[in-house]
Parts: structure tokens; C-alpha cells; sequence
């Protein structure tokens, strides 16, 4: 079939989603052959709200040459970039561990590969998302500042399909098919980092010399699994599997001759052994007792987990005699959710109500001290259509009990959305968000030591406010522009304050960890032009973003991440039937660090740096140009492969993503800064083919 | 040889990873700098002053007349006694008999700020204490400190041993000659019931520090330490004879100690342990809480201490014919 066929996804908020059975593929579609399905999404309705499909998140920003989809969303307005080298979220004034990440319904808790550098989330085996970073439906709850609802992919019930990708740092295979015809299909999607490879014969190339024998090693891999079962028109059944893995070894062993009443023959060694990741588990049974009343029941179990290992043996010689001396630390911390939840959809006339529950329990598994909460959902919403005004109110009430008391805590969400005319509408939202998990870290990179607690009476959890007023202007089919200004308020956000080390505590009664608020507010602006050649972007962001913490400053200051202005400039354009190339630009004002201004000498002491207040310093602006292109091509066996090119950063800019203070050796006393950015032009290159 | 190309091509990435931004918004004038602890169980309270520079200025002279230090207690004024020029500033002295509870303020009045700060004067810690000679020039001071319940909070204490060396001369006429010379000495502490695990020992507890006449080492106490908590302090004393001024008369020298313990609020602590990590902090990877002190426009600390210590405690092994 030529053309397309427009299934348009626009009934309510709640329903994305949860779309009537009855509705959807397979049995009302099995007689096309081929068909392109576009879907209007709810951007007019709800303010905050992005949807990427399959091509976006596919020709979205890259992480070192591996497309990212964390890397797309940190480029839309509204988000900060972070550190160059994280993948991590900071949305709207948020720190980081604020948003809900969502696979399938299932909450995920480790996100990033390499220690934030790239995301865990297989472009090959995501269909869509929803990103939401100001007007959150009732239905989400548990995180602050935002929730990107995962939709992976489904085995196509008609045909086996498949992709496979190679590049610098990492191989992709997904594959997907129907077992019985329009009954029962599969999908598998692989993903693994190959660095280790090359690593692991380098150092028995290396150790084959003899003496020292080092070897070091890092892979990781994503794992996708689902299995979808159709019975009828109005059930499915679907089973899935996420497993994502990091794995970092390091070893050492030296053989040593020591001397004492006799010659001794030893060997000292040391080894480093860290893996951390996301195991997720779902069984999902979606039903329609009619057209009007979707059901959707999701039994999940998600465990992120960490484990470190540390130990040294060394040999010494006292008193003429050999003495081993062994050290040895390990550590883990495991985060294990066991949840169900149940939603029910009923459309009447003009109201759309939408009603469900979920359930959840957690436990906090650290060797040291343990952990376990139960927490319980329940919502409401309606959404009312009156010809150009739409209006959503509903409520979410949480309850959460922890091992000294119980925490009830109700969320009350509202959505305004008008429509003038055909070509403006206006929006606004007002939600209440509670979040009871704290990540508990030392260090602002994931790393496999930080861990989940849950809120105590010392750590109660933490709650935000937003308002956001938006708008959506399509002057022609072509050009679209939207934005936002928002405000936001939080309250008993937590952060360290003991000794620079990588092992926070676990305990979450522990005074180390404080607690603070925060604000943020702001404009986010977006510009889109599109032709059936290229498609030119534009996502602005105005930002203030501010932190209370009394125990570290008396005073509000401005935050790490307090980017006062942030750009990104897409250009993607189709050359011709088989070149295409995209262009982007970022830009965003420097990131705040805390930087001494004064040095004093002390006697009897030396120098003592000083500093006037936390995040004194803004770093140069951040500013790189990306480039890529696509050289599409059939293989003799008629499937469609791609080769794809990268550059990232290409005018070579010099980004500090850290500065430090060096003592001047011309001038001994003076100090000045010396920044250090990653590689300039960092090339990459793909094969994929499609079959 | 083979390695040399690999080590230029990272040589030459590191070195194009490199750039050497501008400080941004840097004061061009120097604030004051100063610490001073008052403390219960002394007679004194020390001040120490310097002039801090921005750290893109190299070091140069200060003139001091523009600066004036007044202390108060439970609001009568207290004079400074005596203040000296150091190398790097000014160190003042005034005679105090604090005790817990005294409001203890300062004001500063330099060119540009009247700088105002109050304290209170915290309890005194208890603790025991037993000692014994290990080898024989070695003590071994054992001290059980007794720390209130932790209800989720830490505890932050000091302690130190002052040592002073005696020499006594007795003249055949039956005169004698008696000098007390404070001593620095060489300490260790360390906890009674050691750990063996990686992360006990890559975190140091106790923290030498050096401020405003005082030396200590200071530690917090969690709730998962021992309470009452022991630990240890290891010296070397000195008993001998150092000298014959008159062939019948030796001058016995014996080094006598004195144990102080102290007990600071967490503010004090954090100022004093010194535990900002500035590469880490630079690098925006820890949160930036950085010990600047109490007092605004100004850097540095005034803090009120609680102190309890022996009386000099005569030397274990006295030297004597």
C-alpha cells in the first residue's frame, strides 16, 4: 500500500498507552502488506511533553560514536547538558536522580554504561518514548523531576525482521519475528561492547614476556527480550526481559625475591573486580472489554545491582621472617522492586476517566544494613474535551511505609489545554511530585558504590512543585514552535557532606547525608522546520537553578548545572535516495564549579586554599559541532545496510569537562587554572544492515 | 622503542586535551584570615591573624593598622594582653576562664567590614585514662572516652598530648635549679580495637591539625563506633642526664606529659580536619562542601571548644641516682 495510514493516538492523556486492543494491529491491519504508521502525539495537551519514534531516537545525538537516546533527550530544551562525559538527566533544576525511567511500565534504577558515559537503552529494541519534564499524568509517580517512559519493541507477527550493527565500540544484533502467524511472535535485541576484545590478547601478548602480569578488562552488554502472545481481538499477553551488564576487572601479580633467614619466592597481587547493572522482569496482560475500556495488569521485578571488589595480598619481611599481609574490601548494594499494577480506562461521551493502582515493594539490600519498604498508588484522573478546551484534574495518592513509620502523601495534578484557532493552542499544568527513593552517593558519577535507600524520618522524602505555561504555534504544516516558562520548587533534597571518599553510607540515618531545597525556573523554547528533504531543529533554554542546603551555605546559591542559556541546532537533510547527512550544534553557558579565589599562609600549616561560596566559578561556555552522514546501499540479497560516518566535535573546541589549580613555577604563590576536555574530533564509523 | 610512537600519540593527546582558561570575576583585594578557639578548662584564648591574596597574585607585605580585634565574654570586654608579629601575620593573647555556657564574641573591624561573631562554650568531655611504659622510652597512653548516646549524629572530638621537658639540677650545697621547656614530641593515636577492612583503612580518622596555638588530632564518632570509645596515644619520653654544670651537680632531664581532650561542634570539625579534596571539588565531582569558617566577608574560624585535661603528669621512668 502506498502512502500512509495515520492511526492518530489523540484521546486523552491517559490512553497513550493504553490504547483499546481492538484498536490496534494485527487483525484490523493484516491484509497490508506494508504501511508507515504515523501518530499525532498529545504536545498540544500537555505541556513538558516530547514523543520520539524509532527514526528520532535512531538519528538522535550519539555518545561516542554509539547512538544515545539519553544523549537526544539532554539536547531538547529544558534539560541541561551535564557533564560532557554523563548521560545523566537534569531536568528542570533536577540532580540527576530525580527521573522515572520507565521500560515497558517497569522501573529501571541503573541507566548508564561506563560510569554515566552512554545510556543502557538500545536504540535497536526501543519503538518509542514519552518524555515528560513538566506535566506529569496522575499515573506516574515516585520521581520529582521527570519520567521517559520506554516503549520497546515488539516481534513483528507477520515476518521475521532483524538488524545488526557494528561500530567502534560496540556490536548491536536484534532480531524479531512471528513463531505461530498473528498468534505468538518474539523479539530478541544484543548489545555488547567488543573494547575487551582487543584488551584481553593485548595482555597476554603482554604477560607472555613474563614479569609483571597485568590485564585489565570492561565490557558491557544490554539484553532484550520479549514474547507476545494474541489470542484473540481483545487480549494480549506479553512477557519481556531486560538484562544490562557493566563489567570492569583489573589484576595485577609481580613475583618478588625477598631476603631473610631465607630466600623467599613470592608473589603479591591486586584485583579490581566491579560490575553493576538492571535486571527487569514483566508479564503484562492487556485487555478491552469494549472499545471504550482498555485494561491494562503489569506484574514486574527490577533489581539494580552493584558489586566491588578490592584485594591486595603483599608480601614483607619482619623480623627475618615472611609475613602476608592481605587487604580486602567487598562491597554491594542491590535495589530489588517487586511490583504489580493495574489500569482501567472508560471513555464516556466527553470524559475520559482513567483510574488504577500499583503496588511495590522494595528492599535495599547493602551487606551492611538492609532496608524494606512497601509502598502503595492509587489515582484518578478525568479528562474533559469541550470542543477547544480540554481540561485533566486528577489525583495520585501515595503511601509508603518504611521500617519507622508511614508516609501518605497525595499528589494532586492539572492540566489546562485551549485551543485558538487552528494553528495556536495553550497549555498549562500544575503537579505535585513525591519521591521516596534517595540515591545515596558521594560522587556525582555512576558509579557502582552509590546506593538506593528509602526515606526515613531523617531523610523524609523529597516533594516538588511546577507550574508550567505553554504554548504551541503552527503557523504552516512546515514550521511548529512551542515553549514553556516554568517554576518549580523542592523540598528535602539530599546530599552528602562527609569525607571525599567513593564509599557513602549505606545507612540512611547516617549524618552525612543533608537535606536542602532547591528552585528552578525557566523558559524552554522549540522550533521545528520540515520539508520532505530535511528537517531543521532549534531548542533554546532560558534557566535559573538554585540550591538551600543551610549546613553547607547560609544562603540560596546557584547550582552546578545552572546553565543560563542552552542551544541546540539540528539540521538532518536527505541528499539524495541514499546520502544523508545531519549537522548539530550545542552550546550552553558553562557549568558552575567550586574554585578557591583566595590562598592564605598559615604558619606552622602551609597554604590553605579559601573559597567564598559553593559553585563561585562558571566554566567557559560549552559550545560543539557534530557531524554525520548516512550511505544507504542494497546488498546483493536485496536487504538495505547503512554505513555510517561521525564527527563529533568537529572545529576541535577545547571543553573543560574539569579545571584544576596548578601552582605557578615561574611565580611560586601564584596559582592558575588548567582545564582538561575530551579528545578533539572523535571519529566514528558503523555498519548496519537491515534484513 | 616500540612503545615510543604510542607514548607521543598520548603524549600528544593529552597535551591537545589541555587549556588554560581565564579566572573568572577575581577580587583583586585580600580578605582577612583568622582562627581563634576559645576554650573551657585554659587560661587563655590565642588569636591568629593573616591576610588571605587572590590566588592569581603572588605574596607581598600587609600593613595591619587598619585592623582591630575585640573579644567579649558574657558581654564585658576582655583586653588582648600581648600580640606579636609572625611571619605571616599577627598572633594576639588574652587571659579567659570560660565555662560551659559563656558567650564568647568577637568583633573585627578591618577597612571595609565590621565582622561580628558569637559562640558558646560547649561541655567538657569526660574520659579515663591509664598509662604504662611498652618499651623503655616508649608510653602508651590508654584513654576511654565517654561519649553521649548517638541518636543518628555524629560526635567530634580532639585530643592531644602537651609535653614539656623538666630539668632538675641539684648542687652538692643542697640548692637546686628547676626549668619546665614545652617540648613538640612525636605522637601516634590510634584506635583501640583496630580494623581490617579496605575502607577503614584508606579513611583516616584522626587528623592532625595546627590552629591558633592549639595542635590536636581530631575524629568523629558514629553511631557504629563504640561508646564508651577507647583509643590509644604512643609517645617517646626522655629520662637521662643531659649535663653536669658542676662535676657533683648532673641536670636530670624527665619529660613530663599533660592529656587534653577536646570537644568541637561539626562546623569546628569540618574547619579543622581539613577534609576538602580541592582537585575533586574542581573538578565539580563532589558536593562542594568546603570549610570557609563562620564568618561572613572574612575567612576563618571563631569557634568555642570543650576542654578537659590531666595535670602534667610527672615522667613514668624518673631519672635519678
Amino acid at each position: 500500500m502506498k502512502g500512509s495510514l495515520a492511526l492518530c493516538i489523540s484521546v486523552c492523556f491517559f490512553c497513550q498507552g493504553l490504547v483499546p486492543l481492538s484498536a490496534q494491529p494485527p487483525a484490523k491491519v493484516d491484509t497490508i502488506s506494508a504501511s508507515v504508521i504515523t501518530a499525532d502525539n498529545d504536545r498540544p495537551m500537555i505541556s513538558g511533553l516530547t514523543t520520539l519514534d524509532e527514526t528520532k531516537i535512531r538519528s538522535g545525538l550519539s555518545a561516542l560514536g554509539v547512538s544515545d537516546v539519553l544523549r537526544t533527550l539532554k539536547s531538547l530544551s529544558g534539560v541541561a547538558s551535564g557533564m560532557e562525559i554523563s548521560s545523566g538527566l537534569y531536568v528542570h533544576g533536577g540532580d540527576g536522580s530525580d527521573n522515572l525511567f520507565l521500560l515497558d511500565g517497569v522501573p529501571l534504577f541503573q541507566v548508564a554504561h561506563l560510569g554515566g558515559m552512554y545510556s543502557s537503552f538500545n536504540t535497536d529494541a526501543i519503538q518509542s518514548l514519552d518524555f515528560y519534564k513538566s506535566g506529569f499524568p496522575p499515573r506516574y509517580g515516585g520521581r520529582l523531576s521527570s519520567v521517559v517512559d520506554f516503549c520497546s519493541k515488539m516481534g513483528d507477527d507477520q515476518s521475521q525482521h532483524g538488524i545488526f550493527s557494528l561500530g567502534l565500540l560496540d556490536g548491536h544484533l536484534a532480531i524479531g519475528g512471528p513463531i505461530i502467524k498473528n498468534k505468538l511472535s518474539y523479539f530478541a535485541g544484543l548489545r555488547r561492547s567488543w573494547a575487551d576484545l582487543v584488551t584481553t590478547p593485548y595482555f597476554i601478548i603482554n604477560n607472555s614476556r613474563g614479569g609483571k602480569q597485568e590485564s585489565w578488562s570492561y565490557h558491557m552488554h544490554d539484553l532484550n527480550l520479549g514474547l507476545t502472545w494474541t489470542p484473540n481481538l481483545n487480549d494480549r499477553f506479553s512477557v519481556r526481559l531486560y538484562q544490562g551488564r557493566d563489567r570492569a576487572r583489573y589484576a595485577m601479580s609481580v613475583e618478588n625475591k625477598l631476603y631473610g633467614k631465607e630466600v623467599f619466592r613470592v608473589k603479591d597481587s591486586q584485583k579490581l573486580n566491579m560490575a553493576w547493572g538492571n535486571l527487569a522482569v514483566s508479564s503484562e496482560w492487556k485487555h478491552s472489554f469494549s472499545e471504550h475500556a482498555p485494561l491494562q495488569v503489569l506484574i514486574y521485578y527490577s533489581r539494580g545491582s552493584s558489586n566491588l571488589y578490592n584485594g591486595s595480598t603483599e608480601h614483607r619481611i619482619e623480623d627475618n621472617d615472611l609475613v602476608k599481609h592481605s587487604a580486602s574490601e567487598q562491597t554491594s548494594g542491590d535495589v530489588a522492586l517487586l511490583g504489580a499494577s493495574i489500569r482501567q480506562a472508560l471513555y464516556l461521551n466527553r470524559h475520559r476517566l482513567g483510574f488504577g493502582a500499583d503496588f511495590h515493594n522494595t528492599g535495599y539490600l547493602n551487606p551492611d544494613i538492609r532496608y524494606y519498604a512497601n509502598g502503595a498508588g492509587l489515582y484518578a484522573e478525568d479528562k474533559y474535551c469541550l470542543d477547544a478546551l480540554q481540561v485533566l484534574f486528577g489525583i495520585r495518592m501515595d503511601a509508603y511505609r518504611y521500617d519507622g513509620g508511614v508516609y501518605f502523601k497525595p499528589q494532586p495534578r492539572a492540566m489546562v489545554s485551549y485551543k485558538v484557532g487552528n494553528r495556536l493552542s495553550l497549555n498549562s499544568s500544575f503537579t505535585h511530585t513525591v519521591q521516596f527513593d534517595h540515591l545515596l552517593c558521594s560522587v556525582f558519577l555512576d558509579l557502582p558504590t552509590n546506593r538506593w535507600a528509602p526515606s526515613s524520618k531523617e531523610l523524609p522524602p523529597s516533594e516538588a512543585n511546577q507550574i508550567a505555561i505553554g504554548w504551541d504555534y503552527n503557523p504552516s504544516s512546515r514550521l511548529g514552535i512551542n515553549g514553556e516558562l516554568y517554576y518549580k520548587s523542592m523540598d528535602n533534597l539530599v546530599m552528602y557532606k562527609g569525607e571525599s571518599t567513593l564509599f557513602p553510607p549505606s545507612d540512611n540515618g547516617n549524618n552525612d547525608f543533608v537535606c536542602g531545597k532547591g528552585r528552578a525556573y525557566g523558559m524552554d523554547l522549540e522550533g521545528h522546520y520540515r520539508t520532505p528533504r530535511f528537517e531543521t531543529s532549534i531548542y533554546y533554554t532560558l534557566s535559573w537553578t538554585e540550591r538551600y542546603y543551610p549546613d553547607l551555605y547560609p544562603y540560596w546559591f546557584y547550582d552546578r548545572f545552572d546553565n543560563r542559556h542552552k542551544i541546540t541546532i539540528k539540521h538532518n537533510h536527505q541528499i539524495n535516495r541514499r546520502v544523508s547527512v545531519n549537522v548539530s550544534w550545542e552550546y550552553h553557558t558553562g557549568n558552575r564549579v567550586t574554585l578557591p579565589e583566595q590562598v592564605v599562609d598559615i604558619d606552622g600549616v602551609g597554604i590553605k586554599f579559601l573559597y567564598s561560596s559553593p559553585y563561585n566559578m562558571k566554566m567557559p561556555d560549552w559550545h560543539c559541532l557534530n557531524l554525520g552522514c548516512q550511505v544507504s546501499r542494497k546488498t546483493k540479497k536485496g536487504h538495505d545496510a547503512f554505513w555510517t560516518f561521525g564527527l563529533y566535535n568537529a572545529y576541535a573546541r577545547k571543553n573543560p569537562i574539569m579545571i584544576r589549580l596548578i601552582d605557578s613555577e615561574d611565580k611560586p604563590g601564584e596559582f592558575y587554572l588548567i582545564g582538561y576536555s575530551l579528545p578533539p574530533f572523535i571519529p566514528s564509523v558503523s555498519y548496519t544492515i537491515k534484513f | 622503542m616500540r612503545a615510543l610512537p604510542i607514548s607521543v600519540l598520548l603524549l600528544g593527546l593529552v597535551i591537545g586535551c589541555e587549556s588554560y582558561p581565564n579566572y573568572p570575576n577575581m577580587s583583586t583585594k585580600g580578605k582577612l584570615y583568622l582562627e581563634c578557639f576559645p576554650c573551657s578548662g585554659t587560661d587563655s584564648t590565642i588569636l591568629t591573624v593573616s591576610r588571605a591574596r587572590p590566588v592569581n597574585q603572588s605574596k607581598r607585605e600587609t600593613s595591619w593598622d587598619d585592623v582591630l580585634f575585640e573579644l567579649n565574654v558574657n558581654g564585658s570586654p576582655i583586653n588582648w594582653e600581648s600580640c606579636k608579629n609572625t611571619s605571616n601575620g599577627l598572633r594576639y593573647s588574652a587571659s579567659t576562664d570560660l565555662t560551659r555556657g559563656d558567650i564568647v564574641a568577637l568583633t573585627v573591624h578591618d577597612s571595609d567590614n565590621i565582622v561580628h561573631v558569637e559562640s558558646s562554650v560547649p561541655e567538657s568531655p569526660a574520659f579515663t585514662y591509664s598509662r604504662e611504659m611498652t618499651q623503655e622510652w616508649l608510653e602508651r597512653y590508654h584513654i576511654i572516652l565517654e561519649t553521649t548516646p548517638f541518636a543518628g549524629g555524629a560526635q567530634f572530638y580532639g585530643a592531644f598530648l602537651e609535653a614539656r621537658n623538666h630539668y632538675l639540677t641539684k648542687y652538692p650545697d643542697g640548692r637546686t635549679e628547676e626549668e619546665y621547656i614545652p617540648i613538640s614530641v612525636e605522637i601516634e593515636i590510634s584506635e583501640t580495637a583496630k580494623g581490617t577492612s579496605f575502607s577503614e583503612l584508606v579513611e583516616e580518622r584522626f587528623h592532625r591539625i595546627s590552629a591558633a596555638g592549639k595542635e590536636m588530632f581530631v575524629f568523629s564518632l558514629g553511631k557504629d563506633d563504640p561508646s564508651p570509645y577507647e583509643f590509644d596515644i604512643m609517645t617517646a619520653s626522655t629520662h637521662e642526664i643531659v649535663e653536669w654544670p658542676h662535676p657533683d651537680a648532673p641536670t636530670y632531664r624527665n619529660t613530663q606529659f599533660r592529656l587534653v581532650v577536646y570537644k568541637l561542634n561539626q562546623r569546628a570539625y569540618r574547619f579543622l580536619s581539613d577534609l576538602d579534596n580541592p582537585v575533586m571539588i574542581g573538578a565539580g565531582l563532589v558536593p562542594p562542601f568546603v570549610a570557609n569558617g563562620n564568618m561572613k566577608d572574612i575567612y576563618g574560624m571563631f569557634e568555642s571548644l570543650g576542654q578537659s585535661s590531666t595535670e602534667w603528669l610527672p615522667a613514668l621512668i624518673v631519672y635519678k641516682e
